[in-house]
């Protein structure tokens, strides 16, 4: 049974919850104090990075063994210890294992924070990465965690590889092409997804080229993708969370990159401030397409977008850490059918635009008596935007949010749990120019403000469930809602079963104008018509894993989405739009199987989608009856994806083909000449103007999507240095996508022809 | 995997449209010929007219008298031509009419519209205060402001010379009251202008005020309502009607004489 609050919980409400797990905590800690605790971070000896997954056993006298595994920090902990003598052991395949003999005394908490030092007797480095990282085909109630290795196996028009690349090859996940930036996630809008970058929201990451991301492979350390049915640690948006953890820098040595290619080039460098204590990283890439890819297909690319990327890492004592971490973003370009004759340097040009900056302080502390993981997040994300000409926009939404929050793990034998604080404070600032009829130009204020708990509990040694609730509050629209949320999993030999609900609700939303596809502007705004919009999601799924390197998951997902606010349709094309509300639902299941060998690697994965909107607008009842559902334009029915990599002789050659059925889209019902009546009955005089007149929404499809990429890559390794050579064919049968069309001229603009790039990288240790 | 190599799309719905006719125009009690244009909904853009291959009708629903409307190709200011259908016909305040436009394939499309009532016209005594002499007009039965009103002034140089018109424009001056709408004829400040017009010196007592008249355009409801100004049943585009409606009234002879005319009414 789901609960909706629809007024503020009174204090009494709140503190209870605090109180329940203040109580549990303690009594869980008096348990605790007859037992011994450890934990630590773990980390490559080499450069200080943390390692995930590595496996940490305490061995008794008598042979018993209890143990763990490190998370994506480098994080583990071992409660519940009898107290006495253990032989401890860290192991990592590729590392030499680090092994001691314990003496843990009763209500004793052992920090032992380890480095590993890579293991070069026996297996090649690479190999062991790759065995260890890559599970392409793994995916848990809608969780799929990606490595940067999985990120570099997908064919690329360049050598560095971006983590949005892998992220299109997800069945479920919708591109409206390869230029303007948008992810729709089973059935969610962009502007629905949780993007977050060390724990500091980013708005709109994905550049305007829709191979890249503000994600490039090498900063990254881990991303958790959530497609539905995410945990109580994340709210406040409908979808989706993409949860990116980045790279903290080498803390022992020095070392930089750079590449070279016809869509963009980059630098990086990184190492220690404080030999093993504090390590920056320093990113920043920029595109060259408007000068390098589009010569090579004699072009236009009118496009232009780069990011600059800076970390500062410290490992203050074994047991706290603190970093800080900046991200800019910059996009502009035109979409549509004036790309042909663009030129982004005039005065005149109509142009997108938009600018994301985000700065966030990480402090993690692992506190010296009690079995906790604590971390402390500070943020601040700036998205500024603008559509028209460069100096002078005729639109423009600037938000900008303020974050803290507190989020810590209380670890007991058989339940950890999670719970945390948030406070966010957003200010919003629009000039619309008149595109929405009825969302004003203003400036508003919008806090949001809560808590969540979510123990997660450990059944049995096959089961977990992981049930949560979060008390996300919007005091600007009188509004809190208690959200539940739950998880499942349960493991049987080689099976895995498993599940998740919640429920979502979003303050803060992006309005497009969808009815066009080359209208790429989002108007950031609190959520129109007095409403608050609401998902609630469900997920189950099943994953085979038969023997080593060999996946099976097949997952079905639904969600139901209430009172959106869409364009209204209308009947023919107007300059502005009236938004509507709308309920939603989308669901669809995909399969993904995937096989992972030391010289060969590969997936293939299918996704069916279903996504139906309903407006409360009478607008299209009146045009055509009873008809009020339709398919948004990101409803893409079947997907395919297909990746494969093969290694030979030290030689990479990847391989990508992608298949999208055909988006909706309005199609016409014919065209006539409007004349606007006057009083004075003018119709003998006016010439009126020519226009389309629209069938029922969207219920027409373009024609599918498909494309092939191949890449080569070699790499050259010196006594301190490093050189890649990349050569990639792009839509390599030279496909004919349709990204937008105008359905009076019938002038089309196709997505990237057939393009060839070479790329170069250099990295200097 | 044929339909997955087709890179054409098919910018026509599959969908049944009831939409065979582009309909625009409005019928007004003010003339006894009725204009309205018709367009066939065609899958080019360039109107390209063509033949309208229909008969049209108007008539008056509760009578039964009705007309078939002439087909003509019309000259637009564009260059481009167009069907203008067009009908001797009157229209009367309060009247239901019906727009019926059958074509020989059997696409049909009809509208109606009410033309408004006429509204009833109270006249206030001239009220003289100082120099400045004014006059309440009301039009009784009104909900909404006239989509025009215009005030008309008859007035000669002398008792020898014929009575010229010079018009004032109310609309914006009026507004609405629960019984209908009412407006202030400001009647000293506009005769002084209509003396500079007429080149009627100021102090010249021989200028004679033949009367005064109102005229207002009132639209039908169609305007105000329809979904994005459609009302055509099977077809797109709009059709209403205009009510005009004039009346003229006396002033009193004594707000004559203080305005410095001779007095000319009948």
């Amino acid at each position: 049974m789901l609960h909706t609050i629809h007024r503020r919980l009174p204090p009494i409400g709140t503190g209870l919850l605090v109180v329940v797990f203040l109580t549990g905590a303690f009594l869980a800690g008096e348990a605790l104090s007859q037992t011994a605790t450890m934990r630590g971070f773990i980390v490559d000896d080499a450069g200080g990075e943390a390692l995930q997954g590595v496996n940490v056993i305490l061995r008794s006298p008598a042979g018993e063994v209890i143990g763990t595994a490190t998370d994506s920090e480098g994080f583990y902990i071992v409660t519940s210890i009898a107290p006495g003598t253990y032989y401890f052991q860290a192991s990592f395949i590729g590392f030499i294992a680090e092994t001691d003999t314990l003496l843990l005394a009763p209500g004793e908490t052992l920090t032992r924070s380890i480095r590993l030092q890579v293991d070069r007797t026996e297996l090649g480095e690479l190999v062991v990465e790759a065995e260890r990282s890559r599970q392409p085909a793994s995916v848990t109630a809608g969780l799929q965690s990606v490595s940067p290795q999985d990120i570099e196996l997908i064919p690329a028009p360049d050598v560095s590889a971006d983590l949005v690349n892998y992220i299109t090859t997800m069945p479920g996940v919708v591109a409206t092409g390869d230029r303007g930036g948008k992810l729709f996630i089973r059935g969610g809008e962009p502007t629905q997804n949780l993007v977050q970058l060390d724990g500091m929201l980013v708005y709109q990451p994905f550049h305007i080229v829709g191979f890249y991301s503000a994600f490039p492979a090498d900063l990254v350390r881990n991303a958790d993708i959530y497609a539905g049915g995410f945990g109580a640690k994340f709210g406040g948006r409908l979808s989706s969370v993409v949860d990116i953890s980045t790279r903290n820098g080498n803390k022992r040595r020095f070392n930089a990159a750079a590449t070279l290619a016809p869509f963009v080039s980059s630098a990086r460098i990184e190492g220690p401030l404080a030999r093993d204590r504090v390590s920056v990283i320093l990113s920043a890439r920029q595109s060259v397409i408007d000068q390098g890819a589009a010569k090579l297909i004699d072009e236009p690319l009118p496009f232009r977008f780069g990011d600059q990327f800076a970390k500062i890492h410290a490992s203050l004592s074994s047991s706290s850490q603190l970093s800080t971490t900046v991200i800019r973003t910059t996009d502009r370009g035109v979409v549509g059918l004036d790309e042909g004759t663009a030129d982004l340097d005039s005065p005149t040009t109509d142009q997108v635009k938009w600018e994301n900056l985000a700065f966030g302080t990480r402090f993690i502390v692992l506190p010296s008596t009690l079995p906790v993981f604590a971390e402390i997040l500070l943020s601040a994300s700036q998205l500024d935007q603008s559509f028209g000409p460069k100096d002078d926009p005729v639109r423009s939404s600037d938000i900008f949010m303020f974050n803290g929050s507190a989020n810590v793990t209380y670890f007991t034998p058989s339940v950890d749990v999670h719970w945390g604080l948030f406070l966010q404070s957003s200010e919003l600032k629009s000039n619309l120019g008149g595109q929405f009829q009825n969302v004003a130009n203003e400036e508003e204020y919008v806090t949001e403000a809560g808590l969540y708990a979510e123990p997660e509990i450990r059944v049995t040694s096959n089961l977990i469930v992981r049930p949560g609730v979060r008390l996300h509050s919007f005091p600007s629209k009188s509004k809190t809602f208690l959200e539940p949320r739950f998880r499942i999993i349960y493991n049987r030999g080689i099976h895995q079963l498993s599940g998740a609900f919640g429920q979502y609700h979003q303050e803060v939303v992006g309005l497009n104008d969808r009815r066009d596809a080359g209208d790429i502007f989002t108007a950031w705004t609190s959520a129109p018509l007095g409403l608050v919009p609401e998902a609630i999601h469900a997920i189950a799924g099943y994953k085979l894993s038969p023997g080593s390197g060999v996946d099976l998951s097949v997952e079905g997902f639904w969600k139901k989405l209430s009172d959106l606010s869409v364009p209204e349709w209308t009947g023919f094309p107007r300059l502005t739009i009236k938004v509507q509300p709308a309920d939603g639902t989308a669901y669809g299941a995909d399969v993904r199987f995937g096989i992972d060998r030391n010289w060969f690697f590969g997936f293939v994965s299918y996704g069916y989608s279903f996504v139906e909107y309903e407006a409360r607008g009478d607008v299209v009842p009146q045009w055509f009856g009873l008809v009020s559902k339709y398919s948004p334009p990101h409803d893409r029915r079947h997907q395919v994806s297909a990746v494969a990599s093969v290694e030979y002789q030290g030689f990479e050659l990847s391989l990508r083909w992608q298949y999208g059925s055909g988006l909706p889209f309005s199609q016409s019902i014919g065209f006539d000449r409007f004349i606007l009546i006057n009083g004075q009955n003018n119709v003998r005089e006016d010439p009126g103007s020519a226009r389309v007149l629209y069938g029922p929404p969207y219920d027409g499809r373009l024609p599918d999507y498909h494309r092939f990429d191949v890449s080569l890559e070699r790499a050259f390794d010196f006594r301190n240095a490093s050189l890649t050579l990349q050569a990639a064919l792009i839509n390599a049968y030279d496909r004919s996508n349709l990204f937008y069309m105008d359905l009076f001229t019938l002038d089309r603009v196709d997505q990237l022809p057939l393009i060839p790039s070479v790329g170069i990288k250099v990295e200097v240790n | 995997m044929i339909a997955a190599c087709d890179t054409g799309v098919d910018r026509f719905s599959d969908a049944e449209s009831d939409f065979a006719f582009n309909v625009s125009g409005a019928i007004a009690t003010e003339s006894d010929t009725q204009f309205v244009r018709v367009q066939r909904i065609r899958n080019t853009v360039e109107p390209l007219p063509g033949d309208l291959n229909a008969v049209v009708t108007l008539s008056e629903t509760n009578s039964g008298r009705a007309v078939t409307m002439t087909d003509s190709l019309v000259s637009l200011g564009d260059g481009n031509i167009d069907h203008l259908l067009f009908a001797v016909f009157d229209v009367s305040a309060g009247f239901l009419y019906r727009l019926r436009i059958e074509g020989t394939d059997g696409d049909i499309a009809t509208a109606t519209t009410t033309v408004p009532d006429k509204p009833s016209l109270a006249v206030a005594p001239a009220t003289v205060v100082g120099a400045r002499t004014t006059q309440a007009v009301s039009w009784n039965g009104l909900t909404k402001t006239p989509e025009n009103a215009v005030v008309f002034y008859r007035v000669a140089r002398s008792e020898a010379e014929q009575p010229q018109i010079v018009e004032f424009p109310y609309t914006l001056r009026g507004r609405l009251v629960r019984d209908g709408w009412i407006a202030e004829l400001r009647l000293s400040d506009d005769l002084r202008i209509v003396r500079q017009q007429l080149e009627i010196p100021q102090d010249d007592d021989q200028a004679v005020f033949h009367g005064v008249s109102m005229r207002l355009r009132i639209p039908s409801p169609e305007w105000s309502g329809g979904l994005e100004g459609r009302n055509i049943e099977g077809g797109v585009g709009f059709f209403g009607s205009v009510g005009v409606f004039t009346e003229r009234w006396n002033i009193g002879e004594g707000a004559i004489d203080n305005l410095g005319f001779i007095n000319g009414q009948q």
